[in-house]
């Protein structure tokens, strides 16, 4: 075995690593532009985005307040009457017509595009209506120094109307959705009541009853009336402009359909209205 | 005097019976195996000849020597009527197992390196490359062993044996006065990530946010996924590509704590149906985000160059011959310290290239360095237990400083009728210096394992000594050379925004009814235009970089002779 090949010089060095060429890795300059002259269209002035006539969904919400233990006794003369449960009525009016407000909360957009979302289930409307706390109510009338003496005062020779509660039940049309009242009255050896509609009693409850004194201050409206009265408003937002003022595009209520009453839902309709502006509170 | 002819099988040795051997010559040079040639009857080699033999010398006091054992080589390759010469080799039939296995314990660090290998070369004799050693096979026992080129194992003194008239000195070839290399790494540094350039853009903006009264044109240009970064004209290779987009409009905070939002413009004069009317435009804001892949592959070359000198007792006095080497080192990537290294050689694998080629170049100086040649033949029986891992020491008046101890090279032992005789050469180096390595002096300053320090300077050394002053600060200069360091501000070279939602306005104001009628289509000449520059990733056919190792210090070979 001869080693020749081992002597300095006379073996030559292996060829090493020779690593591929990166001259077309990157070849170009890293610039880039973003926005251009071309395509352009017009912008949209803020508030012309907005449609004339607006529809959506909405749904009836009744808001029903505790259960309470309402009593009305009539006195006359000293004489005390069995007194009568207000809440506690078998009659129609008197079982569905003892809610404290209904609202109309918005479900979806049928028609037109705001451009923002009106988060679902948000209070579009809320009618409110008289009901009677978790009291006695006491009718006096009595004679004194040949006077007759009434309570609740002003009601001499009257008769005390107060607000029972708001009528809605399942099925029912937005037009019957409304206060109703009662009157207390002396049945025999009992207290009663005399229920009767906002809507009748202000068509015909004054003349009915001319003795009729209405206690409280209450909404004789019904609530598809309202809507139709234009009382709902929608208030879009159109922005918020440099000086922090909030600008809003006003609808108003102009319509409403019940496809399905059962369903609670109705589909409202408004009208663009003015629009406004107004300071906006800090975040 | 008579010499034997054995027959060596496995597990004995016995006599070959009449047989008569004329002429012995058994001969060996460095990086061979001995050989024997013996002229026989011509009858004998044809029928008595062994495949394996020994051959012994018996002086006349009948004290015997193993001369050489060995394999008979083919067929005899002269023959008369009468003789003929056969042929032994003293190659064993285990030569590779055994030098593989003694290659595998010269396997060591800084003294083989396989970067300086073909990947499979499995030659045993690359172990020798860093190394002043050669393989020395002995003729009798077959063992291979490692033999340095200076200094054999043992010194015979044979100044008292040498015939009249058989000293012969020479010069051979002239010893290097330098040897130059240039090594060279080649490999490609990667490095690659992801940034989100939305934040950089929007803080541009007026309110540190996406706004224009524009924001069709934003939105239909804004960049897409998979889209490549790169001027429109261009194929967008610029090492960058969009991975996540996003750009959606959404509505600020009503009003800030500290700021107000405007999502509508102050009021703006235009003819509506020939009528002039003020009206408020929408100002769109935008949250959203654009992450951008980017990856750096560039191919890099570094080159180390250094010179080893040799200082030689015939410097000045004959021609310089220099050489050079020139290294390349397989595939490096597997031993950067990451992906993304701009250097090699500037690491502390890096440096155990470097240490490895220096030794190589000691090496080649070595090898040159014997260039002193003495022969001589003495009787043999004074020579006869000398082989090739041996050095011979000689006094005499016919060499120049009258002494000289030489490594064997080369010898021939003749057997003839008329008498034995050992022919043998020598090589002689003359180093400047008794000791072969040019070590730091002990009072510059202190040297430990691998380092030292000289004159406040680092300095390494190799284990032969040879020391070479730290170029840790000869960095590469050009490309990027710490792409796993960048951060996001290191990539944002520029962004310019133009016809931002309130220059917009500004511009409407100014240029808008009553200059002119149509206010709105105003707004075509002032777009919303991001412009942006990234940091330039442009890559080239290579990067090349150059390391020069100074303060080498000079290697002498040993001072065997005084010239």
């Amino acid at each position: 075995m001869n080693f020749h090949h081992t002597s300095k010089g006379i073996r030559p060095f292996p060829i090493g690593y020779s690593a591929m060429s990166t001259e077309r890795v990157n070849h170009d300059p890293p610039l880039f532009q973003i926005g251009s002259v071309k395509p352009f269209s017009n912008p949209i002035p803020a508030q012309a985005a907005l449609p004339k006539i607006l529809t959506i969904k909405a749904k009836l919400h009744p808001l029903k307040g505790d259960d309470k233990r309402t009593e009305i006794v009539m006195f006359r003369q000293g004489r005390s009457f069995t007194p009568y449960m207000l809440y506690q009525s078998k009659s129609d009016m008197g079982e569905n017509g003892l809610y404290e407000g209904m609202q109309l909360l918005f479900e979806s957009l049928i028609e037109g595009n705001l451009g923002a979302d009106i988060p679902v289930n948000s209070v579009l409307f809320e009618k409110r209506f008289v009901t009677q706390g978790n009291i006695t109510h006491t009718i006096r009338q009595d004679l004194i120094d040949k006077k007759v003496i009434t309570t609740p005062p002003g009601t001499e020779h009257g008769k005390p109307v107060w607000g029972l509660g708001g009528y809605y039940k399942d099925s029912c049309s937005l037009d019957q959705i409304e206060q109703i009242l009662f009157m207390p009255i002396i049945d025999g050896i009992k207290t009663e009541v005399f229920l009767i509609r906002a809507s009748v009693w202000a068509k015909e409850g004054a003349l009915s009853n001319p003795h009729a004194v209405l206690m409280e201050e209450l909404s004789f409206s019904n609530l598809g009336g309202d809507i139709e009265a234009g009382k709902v408003v929608l208030n879009v937002s159109i922005g918020v402009d440099e000086n922090g003022n909030g600008h809003f595009q006003k609808y108003t209520s102009l319509a409403f359909k019940q496809n399905d009453p059962s369903s609670r839902c109705v589909e409202i309709t408004f009208k663009k209205g003015e629009n406004h502006a107004h300071r906006l509170p800090r975040a | 005097m008579k010499t034997y002819l054995f027959k060596t099988d496995h597990d004995n040795t016995c006599p070959v019976e009449d047989i008569k051997i004329f002429n012995l010559s058994i001969s060996q040079r460095e990086n061979e195996t001995a050989f024997a040639k013996l002229v026989m009857r011509r009858d004998d080699v044809l029928s008595k000849v062994p495949l394996y033999a020994s051959i012994v010398f018996e002086e006349q006091n009948g004290q015997k020597h193993l001369l050489f054992k060995g394999r008979r080589i083919g067929f005899p390759r002269q023959m008369s009527e009468h003789l003929a010469e056969i042929e032994y080799t003293s190659e064993q039939n285990d030569a590779n197992r055994q030098l593989k296995s003694l290659a595998e314990t010269l396997k060591q660090p800084l003294f083989y390196d396989e970067l300086f290998l073909t990947p499979g070369d499995e030659n045993p004799t690359n172990v020798l490359e860093a190394r002043s050693d050669l393989f020395s096979w002995d003729r009798r026992f077959g063992n291979v062993t490692l033999s340095n080129l200076f200094d054999g194992n043992r010194i015979f003194d044979l100044s008292n044996d040498i015939l009249s008239n058989s000293l012969k000195l020479s010069l051979g070839d002239t010893p290097l006065d330098s040897v130059t290399v240039e090594m060279s790494a080649e490999w490609i540094q990667k490095a690659e990530g992801q940034l989100n350039l939305f934040h950089q853009i929007a803080k541009r903006f007026p309110k540190r946010m996406i706004n224009t009264l524009t924001p069709d044109q934003l939105v239909k240009q804004w960049p897409k996924v998979f889209d490549k970064i790169g001027p429109s004209a261009s194929l967008k290779q610029s090492g960058y590509q969009v991975v996540q987009s996003k750009l959606k409009p959404f509505i600020p905070p009503t009003t800030g704590i500290l700021d107000i939002y405007p999502t509508i413009t102050p009021p703006i004069t235009t003819l509506v149906d020939g009528q002039p009317e003020s009206i408020r435009l929408k100002r769109s804001w935008f949250k959203g985000e654009l992450w951008l892949y980017w990856h750096y592959f560039q191919k890099r070359r570094e080159v180390v160059h250094f010179t080893l000198h040799q200082s030689s007792q015939l410097k000045g006095r004959i021609r310089a011959r220099q050489k050079t080497l020139r290294l390349q080192l397989q595939s490096v990537e597997n031993e950067l310290v990451n992906s993304a290294s701009s250097s090699f050689f500037i690491s502390e694998r890096g440096r155990q290239t470097i240490i490895h080629a220096i030794e190589i170049a000691k090496a080649h100086l070595a090898g040159s360095s014997r260039c002193i040649e003495i022969e001589f033949e003495v009787p043999l029986l004074s020579a006869v237990d000398i082989t090739l891992n041996d050095s011979i020491h000689i006094k005499s008046d016919k060499i120049p400083g009258g002494e000289v101890t030489g490594k064997v090279t080369e010898y021939n032992f003749s057997i003839t009728p008329s008498g034995a005789i050992a022919r043998i050469r020598l090589g002689v180096a003359a180093g400047a210096k008794e000791n072969s390595i040019d070590l730091l002096p002990k009072d510059e300053g202190y040297a430990q394992e691998d380092y030292c320090v000289e004159n406040n300077q680092t300095c390494f050394m190799t284990p032969s000594g040879i020391r070479f002053k730290a170029y840790h600060n000869q960095t590469p200069k050009e490309g990027i050379l710490n792409p796993d360091g960048l951060r996001l501000h290191d990539f944002i070279k520029k962004v310019d925004v133009k016809g931002d939602a309130e220059s917009q306005c500004r511009y409407l104001y100014e240029n808008g009814y009553p200059a002119r009628e149509n206010t709105l289509g105003c707004l075509s000449e002032i777009p919303t235009v991001i412009d942006v520059e990234l940091l330039d990733l442009r890559t080239k056919d290579r990067l090349e970089h150059h390391i020069h190792l100074d303060g080498l210090g000079t290697w002498s070979a040993p001072r065997q002779i005084d010239l």
